[in-house]
Order: structure tokens, then C-alpha cells, then sequence
């Protein structure tokens, strides 16, 4: 087993908090930034960056070339969508589906990246999606991103598609935040920043998956003397801040359909931990599949509205780089 | 139908402190402009807005005196769910045009209702994730740009 063949990579969607709050931020501070880690590649989303979306104008495109260029960087990879809402009242065809996906092709080629993070595309497209993508010289990736889990039936579907199909063009883009364990710190300390108590939300934490339903938990948690900060702790982590054990089975059927890997997270204490990813499982699971390719560190911290990316991301391609180091 | 709205934290960005001002013609003054920015961390398309009210001090702002500006281009309210070709960008203002005969110098109470349409996030056909841009803040009106 050897992790020789990884090269560590980050998503400048990273620096999502800086880059909506100030104006007089965009790629080249980005670019910048992460050149001084030593990381050379890079994926952008293309309907954050530009203003033009989903084709941007020639310009825009010269703009991120001009600042790559400058810092020694390299577009990887292309972060597209399918807008499937862009036509109000209109529910897309297969043309409106392969516009979109062209469109980002086109723009990944113009940006010199070899891949496209492309949006959901229907299983019956994904033949003439292969074929689009060795016409442009750019595989595409589909995201397997929270809430789906890699056993889930759509994702396993998905897999029986590119096993068919068997283009080198086509394959998966795993995100790590589908195997988030426990809740990120910012989020527990806001809830005891609300008075909640630690061990009600260990409590909580340890019993989200008992098979207890949100009102019995709330009986519990009420007996034992809390109250409403632990009862928004329960509603949360039953809602959108859910978590549970890692598929990390379903993960590993991905393994040999996958083109590289979102290396989400959420936090990384200053020990070089994160409680929230089993990272040093995905990445043995990774390196002994005999992988070899781009692990694409991309920091979620926006959603709790931390401006800390250049904190957290030199600590979090430190802690890939002793995990692999240590395989 | 739509699913719960989604609010990010970037509230205090959709009507930043110098986003109201006065709107002038070369005949005097005809009414006011306001700069509304998008909380989201994406741009959308024009016509992912689904709901835009305005409320001047209490007072909601006719639709037929509201003319949406984004870029060089104009749009009637009842145009912009037709706007799937003009791109919000996430650093990009609207320019909404009242041309209401002007306001008063000095603070208003704006209040804008702002709902979008996620439009990558469909959970079932027309069924969709939702964005709440509303935002309130009291604003000073400011010179004509």
C-alpha cells in the first residue's frame, strides 16, 4: 500500500465565508494563499466565481488563468450544476439537462481543468454524458454528497450505470460530509453557548441513533433537567445537522469508479483531529484501493459563518498528509 | 409547495447601509433606488426570485413603480420569473427603481421580502428548496449615483 500517488488539492469554495462578505476578495488572494502551502491544484465553482453562469464571459475566464498563472497554480477540477429550476414552471428535458452540462464543459476546457464536478445528471443520460466528456478531453464526476450515503439505492444504481457504461471519463466524486460521526464543534458550542449543559448533548449525541424517537429522547432530557437549548440541540440533530455511523462499507464499492475525492470538513481541532470524519479510515480505504490522484480538501466553516479557512486548512492537509504518511 | 426556507448569515449583505438613494432625472427628482444583494453563497438565475415585496416605512411599494435592474438591463417585476437567462452573481446587486416622485432626506424603514428559488435543489417535480433573502434595516437616503 502506498500513498505516493496522492497529491493533496484544495477548493478554493473553502474560502466561500471571505469571498461573499468582502468585495475586494476573489481568486487571486485565494490562489495566493494556497500557493504558499505548496498546493498547486485547485476547483472552483463556476456560479460563485463568475458572473456570467453557466457560460462566463471570456474575460472572467482569463481572469482565474491570469491569477493561476501568477501563483503557480493549476485548475483541477470544475465545479458545475444542473439548474433545474432555472425555467420557472418548466421541468427540464434531456435538452435542457445536456445544455447545462455542455455549457460547464465548455467552461472546464476553456479553464484547462481535467475534470467537471457536474450536477445530477438522470442514469439515461450517462451514456452520451461519457461520450460529451471524451469529445472535450474532460471526465466527469458526480458528487456523492449528505444526505446520500454510497449504499443508498440511488448511489448503488448509479455505480451499476458507470460499471456498464466503463468509460475512464465517467465516475464518482465522493464528499466526505456523507460520513460525518458526531456534530462539528462550532455547533456544539453554540448550543452551549445557549446555556445547553455538555453532558445532555453527549447524552443526545450518543443516543441519535438508539432507534429513540425526537420526543422520547426529549422525555429524557427533560427528566434529567433540561431545556430549550437542549431541546434545539435534539430538533437539530435530528434535522439538518444529522449524522451517524460512516458507511464506510458502501464507501469502498465507490472506490474503483472514483476519479478523486472531496476531502469535506467541518473542523480540525489544533491537536490535528477531526471528531466529525473518520479520515484516517477513508484514507486507508483510498490508499489500499490503489488509487492514485487528487484528495480535494474543501472546508465547510461558512455554514457557521467562520471567516478561519486559513486556519483550518493548512491544519487539515497536515493532518492528510501524517495519515498518509502513515500508510 | 415548497420546502422550509433556508437564511444564511449573510443578512446584513442584502441592504448594506449605502444602498438607498436618491433616483434623479435630468427634470428633479423621481423617486429612489435600492441595491439589494443576495444571501446565498451561489449566484441564481433572475428568475429563481419567486416572491419580491418592498415596504417603504410601513408602507408596501406598488409592483407597477418597481423597475429591476440587473447590470445594463431592465425587468417589470411580472418579467423577472421570465429572466432564466440573466445570472445573479453572488458579489452582483439588483437595482430596484421606484419611481415614486422621491422621499424624504434622512432614515427609512426598509422591510424587502425576498424568496428564491434554489434552483438546483428539487426534492421531488415542483417541489424546491427555498432561499429567504428578506432582510429589514433602517437605511439614510443618499445621493443619486
Amino acid at each position: 500500500m502506498s500513498a505516493a500517488g496522492i497529491e493533496l488539492a484544495v477548493s478554493l469554495y473553502s474560502f466561500t465565508e471571505r469571498f461573499v462578505e468582502r468585495d475586494d476578495y476573489h481568486v487571486e488572494q485565494m490562489m495566493g494563499t494556497i500557493s504558499g502551502w505548496g498546493v498547486r491544484r485547485f476547483e472552483l465553482v463556476g456560479s460563485q466565481v463568475f458572473d456570467h453562469y453557466p457560460r462566463p464571459q471570456a474575460a472572467e475566464v482569463e481572469h482565474v488563468l491570469r491569477a493561476a498563472g501568477t501563483h503557480g497554480c493549476q485548475p483541477f477540477s470544475y465545479g458545475g450544476y444542473v439548474d433545474w429550476g432555472r425555467i420557472t414552471g418548466h421541468q427540464p428535458t434531456d435538452a435542457d439537462i445536456v445544455l447545462d452540462l455542455t455549457a460547464d464543459l465548455m467552461t472546464a476546457r476553456d479553464l484547462g481543468c481535467s475534470h467537471l464536478r457536474a450536477g445530477n445528471l438522470p442514469v439515461h443520460l450517462l451514456p452520451l454524458a461519457a461520450q460529451l466528456a471524451e469529445n472535450y478531453g474532460v471526465s466527469i464526476g458526480i458528487e456523492v454528497h449528505a444526505p446520500s450515503r454510497p449504499s443508498d439505492p440511488d448511489i448503488q444504481e448509479l455505480l451499476a450505470a458507470f460499471d456498464a457504461i466503463d468509460s475512464p471519463r465517467l465516475g464518482f466524486i465522493p464528499d466526505f460530509g456523507c460520513f460525518i460521526e458526531r456534530p462539528a464543534p462550532p455547533a456544539i458550542d453554540r448550543l452551549l453557548a445557549m446555556g445547553a449543559r455538555n453532558d445532555l448533548i453527549e447524552l443526545i449525541i450518543a443516543e441519535r441513533h438508539s432507534g429513540r424517537s425526537e420526543d422520547q429522547l426529549w422525555d429524557e432530557v427533560r427528566e434529567r433537567g433540561g431545556g430549550q437549548a437542549e431541546r434545539a440541540a435534539i430538533a437539530e440533530f435530528f434535522g439538518f445537522l444529522s449524522f451517524g455511523p460512516a458507511d464506510l462499507e458502501g464507501f469502498r464499492t465507490l472506490l474503483p469508479r472514483s476519479l478523486y475525492f472531496h476531502s469535506k470538513f467541518y473542523h480540525v481541532d489544533d491537536d490535528l483531529i477531526d471528531r466529525q470524519i473518520p479520515i484516517a479510515a477513508l484514507l486507508t480505504d483510498i490508499v489500499g484501493s490503489g488509487f492514485e490522484g487528487v484528495l480535494m480538501s474543501e472546508y465547510e466553516g461558512h455554514a457557521f459563518h467562520l471567516d478561519d479557512a486559513e486556519v483550518q486548512l493548512p491544519r487539515h492537509l497536515e493532518l492528510e498528509r501524517q495519515v498518509l504518511a502513515g500508510l | 409547495m415548497a420546502t422550509s426556507y433556508m437564511k444564511l448569515p449573510y443578512e446584513e449583505r442584502v441592504l448594506r447601509p449605502d444602498s438607498l438613494r436618491r433616483l434623479r432625472l435630468p427634470g428633479g427628482e423621481v423617486g429612489f433606488s435600492l441595491d439589494v444583494r443576495l444571501n446565498y453563497y451561489r449566484g441564481m438565475p433572475l428568475s429563481a426570485i419567486e416572491r419580491l415585496e418592498l415596504h417603504l416605512d410601513g408602507e408596501r411599494v406598488p409592483d407597477h413603480l418597481i423597475l429591476v435592474g440587473l447590470r445594463e438591463k431592465l425587468f417589470p417585476p411580472e418579467q423577472v420569473p421570465l429572466a432564466f437567462s440573466e445570472h445573479w452573481p453572488i458579489k452582483g446587486s439588483l437595482r430596484l427603481h421606484v419611481y415614486n416622485g422621491g422621499i424624504a432626506s434622512g432614515e427609512h424603514d426598509v422591510e424587502l421580502v425576498l424568496h428564491v428559488r434554489n434552483v438546483y435543489m428539487q426534492f421531488a417535480p415542483g417541489v424546491w428548496g427555498m432561499i429567504d433573502s428578506s432582510a429589514s434595516r433602517r437605511l439614510v437616503l443618499g445621493e443619486a449615483v
